[in-house]
């Protein structure tokens, strides 16, 4: 029990990660049906611009905004060189999905190219001294800023969903898209509008994940495999379901590394996705709490 | 009046055969290399392929080997085994009279496999996989730290330095820290340690703490800190320093990529780790100083820029021997190797081939112990 807070806290973190993966994947799914795997890259993207930047000697606030400002139109740029010219040729969905999956490996093997394949340091915006907050409790800044960052995204988005007409127009285009073109919502834009958001989400993940790990090409892959899990187990419908499955999946490899000893910690986001499959496939949220 | 065309045809012959062969003699050498551009091994390809090519360079600045130029053909394997065979055989076509493999080992496995079919010398500065030379190839050569040598030289260090120390080993659970951790660990345990707690981290984590709480809980006298995935590990040693865990940590050699010191901080003061190249020793400094100088800070103290410069000075030493760009009596040369003034290894430790093992570091008298300190690379650690 005695570093039970200590488990808590660190669960928590790594669920915040996931969940903000999985929120990212939720917007684009919600508003497009696409699932974007590319998302990760938006992360890596802004998390490498960064690094680059920082090792330029740029001033810290502004590379910050820009590295997250060109991550995520470089999201932007895969919608309207990749999707919107497949769209117009008629391609099914699964060929959408398909051609993300060629932008995941272009960009992820032309960042390494350019910017080199060595994982190096992101500095976070904080000292890396921790907070003691207790004799076995403490807390880093970076770890403050990572729970931070996801409560003011998540609640960004449930305002920007159900407090804007445009985010109104996003949930009627998830719940039935012939009724909301007929009802006067331009889908091209809610699809670009839901890539912008999807993009900066990830890019703004790539500043809680990278100081916690590194920047490099291949930083994507572990979240958003790991993201896109916890969007399954929480619900494909819901931003609520993104956080619950992000802090679940993150909560329970933390636990169970500790109580039950880390040799097997790989396998049990996949155990869990399993289960949740065969047990309950629709996820922990109920439709009827989803976005719509 | 036949026989002076006889004469003149005769004299014509001559000439076109001398013309040739000073054509022969100017030609440059052909040397092969295979090497990951883009894909998973490229982070450490890149380096060792930029480390050969520096010597190969410094050598044709100098004159080259024999008279000639030697001209590098480059390929990428895609770090895919079979490309790595369709490029060997490309190279060999070519006219390659070696060929640098700088891949990862499962395509070095590959390139050697045909190689050896076509009879090219061949090798590698640093794949380590115990499956490329054991069975025994006869025309692969390597100078790389194998896992078997890596960990004979961890054991002599533990031994002098901590008696029998009570074991904890963390590890990464990517495909490459688990084949390593895994060879480490049963060799530790055939040599009689003992492990209080055997931990892993998930590709990719954030956070290791629950990890690093095992093991303090365990109180282990030594902590071994290994595997492939450096920002995983690099986490752990941040973990470690934050718990305030007493027990010194050593690592394997993926602990020689420059960027560690910079990823863990003032957490790494004190890590030690094993390698096969002493940045204390003034030759291995000046090596280091002109790679710098060519690749910048990526080439600092970079172990596997520094073997791949070491090793294409070997092979072109071959060459010279060999006294000709002849493939078999090149690869006798290299099998001839002995005492080779080398930047591997404890100063004075020379490289050597014989007959029967291609391997030029065999003895755990080649390993070091590579310390860091004020977040910086510190030579070596005496033991």
């Amino acid at each position: 029990m005695e570093f039970l807070p200590l488990v808590v806290l660190s669960g928590l973190q790594v669920g915040c990660v996931y969940a903000m993966m999985a929120l990212s994947y939720f917007v684009i799914i919600n508003a497009t049906g696409i699932v974007n795997f590319a998302q990760g890259e938006w992360m890596m993207l802004a998390a490498v611009f960064g690094a680059a930047m920082l090792l330029a000697a740029l001033p810290y606030p502004l590379v910050f905004l820009a590295s997250i400002l060109a991550a995520t139109l470089i999201s932007l740029l895969a919608e309207r060189l990749v999707i919107r010219p497949l769209e117009a040729r008629g391609a099914d969905i699964n060929i959408l999905v398909v051609g993300l999956l060629g932008v995941l490996v272009v960009v992820r093997h032309t960042t390494g190219l350019i910017f080199g394949r060595e994982e190096v340091r992101l500095p976070g915006p904080f000292a890396e001294n921790p907070l003691i907050l207790g004799e076995t409790v403490f807390v880093l800044p970076q770890t403050l800023f990572v729970f931070a960052v996801t409560a003011a995204t998540f609640i960004a988005l449930w305002l920007f969903l159900h407090r804007t007409s445009f985010g109104r127009s996003f949930r009627i285009a998830a719940i039935d898209p012939l009724g909301a073109q007929i009802c006067g919502v331009d889908l091209g834009r809610v699809r670009f509008a839901a890539f912008a958001i999807g993009g900066l989400i990830a890019a703004l993940l790539g500043w809680l994940y990278g100081p916690l790990h590194a920047a490099g090409n291949l930083m994507g892959e572990a979240p958003g495999v790991k993201g896109f899990i916890a969007l399954i187990i929480g619900s494909l419908v819901s931003p609520l379901g993104a956080l619950v499955g992000g802090l679940l999946l993150g909560l329970f490899e933390v636990a169970a590394a500790f109580y039950i000893g880390s040799l097997y910690s790989e396998a049990i986001a996949f155990v869990m996705l399993m289960l949740f499959l065969f047990v309950r496939p629709q996820g922990i949220i109920p439709a009827r709490w989803g976005s719509g | 009046m036949l026989r002076r065309i006889f004469m003149a045809g005769a004299a014509g012959v001559l000439a076109l055969a001398a013309g040739a062969a000073r054509a022969q003699s100017s030609e440059p050498i052909i040397v092969g290399l295979t090497y990951d551009a883009a894909k998973q091994a490229s982070y450490y390809s890149l380096l060792m392929r930029d480390g050969t090519l520096a010597r190969i360079n410094e050598i044709n600045a100098a004159g080259g080997v024999l008279g000639r130029q030697i001209k590098v053909l480059t390929e990428d394997d895609e770090n895919n085994p079979a490309v790595a065979a369709q490029k060997v055989e490309k190279l060999a076509a070519a006219g390659a009279v070696f060929i640098f493999e700088v891949g990862s080992s499962s395509t070095g496995l590959a390139a050697s496999r045909v190689a050896e079919e076509l009879k090219v010398p061949n090798g590698s500065s640093a794949n380590v996989a115990e499956a490329l030379t054991n069975p025994h190839k006869h025309w692969y050569f390597r100078i790389s730290l194998r896992d078997s040598i890596a960990t004979q030289g961890l054991i002599g260090f533990l031994k002098a330095k901590f008696k029998e120390p009570k074991l904890a080993v963390i590890r990464d659970a990517t495909e490459t820290g688990l084949v390593v951790s895994d060879n480490q660990i049963k060799f530790l345990e055939a040599a009689g340690f003992k492990y209080v707690a055997k931990e892993q981290i998930s590709p990719g984590s954030v956070d290791v703490t629950a990890q690093a709480l095992r093991i303090k809980a365990a109180n282990p006298d030594v902590v071994l800190v290994t595997g492939g995935s450096l920002p995983d590990l690099a986490n752990y040693v941040k973990a470690h320093a934050r718990l305030g865990i007493k027990a010194p940590m050593v690592g394997n050699n993926l602990f020689a990529t420059t960027s560690f010191p910079a990823l863990a901080g003032e957490a790494a003061d004190g890590f030690m780790f094993v390698d096969v190249v002493d940045t204390g020793r003034p030759d291995v400094s000046e090596a280091d100083k002109k790679l710098v100088a060519l690749h910048g800070d990526r080439a600092k103290n970079s172990t596997l820029m520094l073997v791949s410069y070491d090793f294409a000075g070997l092979v072109v030493d071959a060459i010279k021997r060999a006294g000709a760009a002849d493939r078999a009596k090149i690869r006798d040369a290299l099998e001839a190797t002995s005492n080779y003034p080398s930047l591997v290894g404890r100063k004075g430790a020379g490289v050597s081939f014989s007959a029967t093992s291609h391997d030029g570091v065999n003895n755990s008298a080649q390993v070091v112990i590579r310390l860091v300190k004020g977040g910086q690379y510190a030579g070596s650690v005496d033991y």
